[in-house]
């Protein structure tokens, strides 16, 4: 177990860059982020905001490890990171069964342990009757409500959220948002990135704010936000 | 080791799963397997009637051969290409090892192969050719045909989200060898030069493998072989090179 106030994540003056296609052969540089430093303590719930295009979706991939960044490092020192995968894709063919078992391979949960799971996935997710009919026969939201339901078995040291808590229908969002707080509330060390400044004022201990893929401030919550929601929009 | 358990993990389901959900796809089931070879057998059986090909008493085996084990190759590398291309929104979600999605479309086509092949064998024991010791050979071919279309469709794979106008060289390329591959005349009773010619194709010599295996119970040509495993490591040493060096850069230029 972990001490409090250790450090469980350090990004450290992260840099990623994308080829633009300028013409035949020709590409230009684009610097998604150009220099992001922060870290992420052990059980703290961090903060990220930032307009749109910052970096912050290129942030997150940095951090999972899905990229790796032209310019600096991320030390994760041997804690697993993930992206709560609510929109992880499934093979429309497949049942709803298959396609869960598919997603939690994918995301690091073993086989036996998915297999476990999977009467709490089916009715979490309020699939009866439809758990074992192919994805194609399902709604939107009951996709949705099926992502998330696979999505909370992975149990990563340090969860990412993208966006939103709660996803589906009114009391669906509030059911799922609830277990996402639980998680966090218990000690979950986590990073949300989000627009809404009600969820992270509630949530976070730290927030950073990034601006043109750069961290342009960080530190207590109430504080960076009042600064960020004070902001001129460029 | 865990980690290593957890890839065969997903290996092994999501080959099955991609099996499985071709089935469900279709109207047909696994029948299409059987039939698609079988529509292309009479096709060709009549073209070789007509222009009296080769005919005598082991046409049809002879034909059967070449087009369910063309049918293996053309269809695994085809698909295996794609693989990384078109698991681009599951790597911008998750970190997954990019050989997960090539291996497992790979094994995915190798159970349709290992299905079809046994209803070839059953064919062919009702067809009154004697079955022998020198079938056990055929794992060889097997193994081997394996680990070239994995090193063929592994270098595509790694190419063509950099070069995605490498699709039109994949499907033009797989006809053109189609018609090289000595599927419906017999390589050796050409001339010489397009003998040479020919040879450089390694499924001329996968497919002649298996006729002899089948037909005559031994592999008459090993060196052969030999070329072609030769030519199949050099393939997967470069394919698993490129897509280990290129794992973490695939997400920034596949469309999300």
């Amino acid at each position: 177990m972990a001490a409090q106030n250790e450090i469980a994540l350090r990004v450290d003056s992260v840099g990623v860059c994308f080829k633009q296609k300028k013409g035949f052969f020709q590409k230009s540089d684009f610097w998604a982020i150009e220099n992001v430093s922060f870290d992420i303590l052990h059980g703290e719930t961090l903060g990220v905001v930032g307009r749109n295009g910052v970096g912050k979706s290129t942030l997150l991939k940095v951090m999972t490890g899905i990229i790796a960044p032209d310019r600096g490092h991320v030390y994760t020192y041997d804690n697993n990171v993930s992206l709560l995968g609510l929109a992880v894709g499934f093979n429309q063919n497949l049942s709803g069964r298959d396609n869960a078992i598919m997603n939690a391979l994918l995301q690091g949960v073993s086989k036996k342990h998915i297999e476990n799971k999977l009467d709490e996935i089916e009715d979490f997710a309020e699939l009866k009757g439809f758990f074992e009919q192919p994805v194609n026969t399902y709604s939107t939201g009951m996709r949705a409500r099926l992502r998330f339901a696979i999505a909370i078995q992975v149990n990563p040291d340090i969860l990412l959220i993208d966006e939103a808590l709660g996803v589906g229908d009114a009391s669906f969002s509030k059911k799922s948002a609830k277990v996402i707080k639980d998680r966090i509330l218990m000690g979950q060390t986590a990073m949300i990135v989000s627009h809404h400044v009600d969820t992270l004022n509630e949530l976070c201990n730290r927030v950073v704010w990034l601006d043109s893929g750069k961290t342009k401030m960080i530190g207590a919550t109430e504080e960076v936000l009042d600064h960020y929601k004070k902001a001129p929009i460029v | 080791m865990k980690k290593y358990q957890q890839t065969l993990e997903t290996i092994l389901f999501r080959s099955s799963s991609e099996m499985r959900a071709e089935v469900a796809a279709g109207s047909m089931g696994m029948f299409i397997w059987i039939l698609e070879p079988l529509l292309y057998l009479s096709a060709f059986y009549i073209i070789f009637a007509a222009l009296e090909l080769r005919g005598g008493k082991d046409a049809v085996p002879f034909l059967l051969i070449g087009l369910i084990v063309w049918k293996w190759f053309a269809y695994s590398v085809y698909r295996g290409a794609f693989s990384i291309w078109s698991a681009a929104a599951t790597m911008q979600q998750i970190y997954v090892p990019k050989y997960i999605f090539l291996f497992s479309t790979l094994l995915s086509g190798f159970y349709q192969f290992l299905i079809v092949f046994v209803c070839l064998i059953l064919f062919l024991l009702l067809y009154g050719i004697e079955p022998n010791w020198g079938w056990l050979n055929l794992t060889v071919v097997i193994f081997l045909q394996f680990f070239l279309i994995m090193g063929i469709a592994g270098l595509f794979a790694a190419l063509l989200p950099f070069a995605p106008d490498l699709q039109v060289v994949i499907s033009n390329g797989l006809t053109l060898i189609f018609f090289m591959s000595g599927i419906f005349f017999d390589v050796s009773s050409l001339s010489e030069y397009y003998q040479r010619i020919l040879y450089l194709n390694p499924m001329v010599s996968i497919i002649e493998t298996y006729r002899d295996i089948l037909l005559t119970g031994h592999i008459h040509n090993w060196s052969s072989l030999g070329i072609v495993a030769i030519v199949t490591i050099i393939l997967n040493t470069i394919m698993i090179y490129l897509i280990c060096k290129w794992d973490k850069v695939y997400p920034k230029v596949l469309p999300a």
